[in-house]
């Protein structure tokens, strides 16, 4: 209908009821926000977690999935010529290079995969060793970091909770335990676990050698106690909280304030403590390895691995060298990564840290 | 306050007492649990002789006299940790005394590097945070927190004494401190770069304090600022770090010496380890324990005197 434009008239047509899309632009509140999903969002606005984080997850990749696919194992021998050297050790095959039996095998046609990192002097593919001894180290920093979270776990929080004169006598037990010189009793432990094992073969733990063990019992006797006053810390700071008084006087029960309240507000704190003591894990087991306490041969681990190939950094054989650098710069790579992984972890899920 | 402060004092001592004495009785009980007895050797020796040597060094007692027996040797001064089982006829201390006059001013050396170079590097990176030198060592520092030591050894080794020829490869016939100058380095790194960061963060800390603020109001050089007002405050924390740091320059002496060949106590640690020289690994383990507690011991007490707002609790 045409319409004097200096009319008056009031157009009915603007007076109807709002659409669903003019409803929803009047509407100021944003969509829900997790802690989780803002600690997501400031993590992922962080460029060197970020960066740490794919080096994990490509090395996680890379020593869990890779070697299920990979033509040869770790501990199966490539190269088994004795060549005319003083000390009798198989023959050493350089990077790309084949065994004889291999090339005879290329020349009749077959495709044989060839050995990225060459072999190791005791003739094993140098590659699958290197990835293998990753997840060894991954897996003795990861199974170190559960059971330092379950033992000072439960522990802290009963302190917490209990009070009183148990928590007296534990944290003055946790002083002693603090103050306990980790390395020596770690190297103590496993010299006497080798002498053990070595006295009955075969047993599961002896398979994973001494210095596995060593590192899997000290951390459940001995590093508990950080986790353990970490964790009794904040159950102490929390249950102070108004929050929970506020959930008490609203008629909530323990089991309410404990999982509505008391977890979700100290699990951050905790589990990127935790996941800290990996690449101390780590560090100890390649310490060990070097100090020939670690894991058991063929079983290798990055720490035996570069240990295996020092000779090559004082005899100067710049052929060689690289079998020492690919282990000892992984051990680096994984390390640096995992600290700095924990450290973004740690700003974009700690709320009350003060920067 | 006096009272509070030797009330302190004692709960620490106290503690570091109870504590050397769990490491005692811990190797004491963790060496039974060796299958063998000491005598076990590749060519058997016959019964009397084994009950001979037991008698000898009352191995026949019951296991509860040997270990009240073993304390009371260990809370000896000096301590008693008899003699070994490999090297004939050397009691364990005078091994282990040996074993220091090479370790011990080696980390001494290094703890002192440590000290001076982290301060430094601290503080000068504080001052200059966010510049170019700054970001530089803080990402050389979070680097070689993350290198093993036996690695920084290997690669320091290769670098300057097998390529460069600068310093000898082995201690083996050389006078002279060439042979210990990388291995100084190599103990010093790790500490070096804790103390690097620690005092960067505290000197941050200081320096946005309101007295900073007064004392350059006032009228005061930055320099003279830092030194007279700041540089004890920022220091504190690293005094705590004592104890750690030396318990860190021992761990690494261990592998340290095994690179370097030196004839140092971690290197006879691992020795008596492969040899399975028991009274020697219990030996070693108790005294380096002993270093470390009476180290930790004395950064608790030298921090309440620098830091006399020290909350005694």
């Amino acid at each position: 209908m045409k319409r004097n434009p200096l009319s008056f008239q009031i157009d009915v047509d603007k007076f109807g009821s709002a659409s669903e899309s003019e409803k929803r632009s009047t509407n100021l509140m944003r969509p829900n926000s997790t802690f989780f999903m803002d600690g997501v969002k400031r993590f992922v606005k962080n460029p060197v977690a970020m960066v740490s984080f794919c080096f994990i997850v490509i090395t996680l990749i890379m020593v869990f999935i890779v070697p299920i696919f990979y033509p040869y194992a770790y501990d199966e021998v490539i190269c088994y010529r004795y060549v005319d050297r003083p000390d009798g050790s198989f023959n050493r095959l350089a990077p790309f290079a084949f065994a004889p039996a291999e090339q005879t095998a290329i020349e009749s046609g077959t495709f044989v995969f060839p050995h990225l990192f060459g072999t190791d002097a005791n003739g094993h593919d140098y590659f699958i060793r290197i990835l293998v001894g990753a997840r060894t180290s991954l897996i003795v920093g990861f199974f170190a970091a559960i059971i330092v979270l379950i033992i000072g776990g439960i522990i802290g929080s009963l302190c917490g909770f209990i009070g009183g004169k148990f928590d007296l006598i534990v944290m003055r037990i946790v002083d002693v335990i603090y103050s306990l010189p980790d390395i020596l009793i770690i190297i103590l432990l496993s010299a006497t676990l080798a002498a053990v094992f070595d006295g009955n073969q075969g047993g599961a733990l002896a398979q994973l050698g001494s210095g596995f063990v060593a590192i899997f019992v000290v951390f459940a006797l001995l590093y508990w106690v950080g986790m353990a006053r970490l964790v009794r810390g904040q159950v102490l700071t929390l249950r102070k909280q108004e929050y929970v008084m506020a959930a008490r006087a609203n008629g909530a029960g323990t089991a309410r304030i404990i999982f509505r309240h008391l977890i979700p507000n100290s699990m951050s704190v905790i589990i990127i403590s935790a996941a800290l003591q990996i690449p101390s894990a780590i560090f100890t087991e390649s310490f060990l390895s070097y100090l020939g306490l670690g894991v058991k041969y063929p079983t290798p681990s990055l720490g035996s691995l570069a240990s295996d190939a020092q000779s090559y950094i004082v005899s100067n054989s710049t052929k060689e060298l690289f079998l020492f650098l690919i282990p000892a710069i992984a051990i680096c790579l994984i390390v640096l990564s995992l600290n700095l992984l924990g450290d973004g972890l740690r700003d974009a899920f700690d709320p009350k840290l003060q920067k | 306050m006096w009272k509070k402060i030797i009330l302190y004092v004692a709960k620490r001592l106290l503690l570091g007492i109870l504590t050397y004495l769990l490491v005692v009785t811990v190797t004491f009980w963790v060496m039974q649990l060796v299958p063998g007895g000491p005598w076990t050797r590749e060519k058997a020796l016959s019964d009397a002789v084994i009950d001979a040597l037991n008698r000898r060094y009352g191995l026949d007692q019951p296991l509860f006299i040997q270990y009240l027996r073993y304390l009371w040797k260990a809370i000896q001064i000096p301590p008693d940790f008899g003699v070994s089982y490999y090297y004939k006829g050397r009691t364990v201390l005078g091994i282990i005394n040996d074993g220091f006059k090479i370790s011990l001013p080696i980390g001494a050396a290094a703890a002192v590097l440590a000290l001076i170079v982290g301060l430094a590097l601290g503080t000068y990176a504080a001052t200059h945070q966010n510049k170019f030198f700054d970001r530089a060592i803080m990402v050389l520092t979070t680097a070689s927190v993350a290198m093993p030591s036996f690695v920084i050894a290997l690669i320091l080794l290769y670098v300057f004494a097998v390529n460069l020829h600068l310093v000898p490869t082995s201690p083996v016939g050389v006078d002279g401190i060439g042979p210990y100058i990388l291995p100084v380095i190599a103990a010093s790194l790790y500490p070096t770069a804790y103390i690097t960061r620690l005092v960067r963060s505290s000197t941050l800390d200081v320096l946005g304090q309101d007295y900073m603020r007064t004392a350059k109001a006032k009228g005061l050089t930055p320099s003279r600022t830092l030194m007279k007002h700041g540089l004890r405050n920022s220091v504190t924390p690293v005094v705590t770090y004592f104890g750690p740091m030396f318990a860190s320059i021992i761990t690494g002496s261990l592998v340290i010496e095994k690179v370097f060949q030196l004839p140092g106590v971690g290197r006879e640690f691992i020795r008596s380890i492969q040899n399975r020289d028991y009274p020697l690994i219990m030996g070693t383990t108790c005294l380096l324990a002993l270093l470390l507690i009476s180290f930790t011991l004395v950064s608790d007490i030298v921090y309440i005197i620098v830091n006399p707002r020290v909350d005694f609790d």
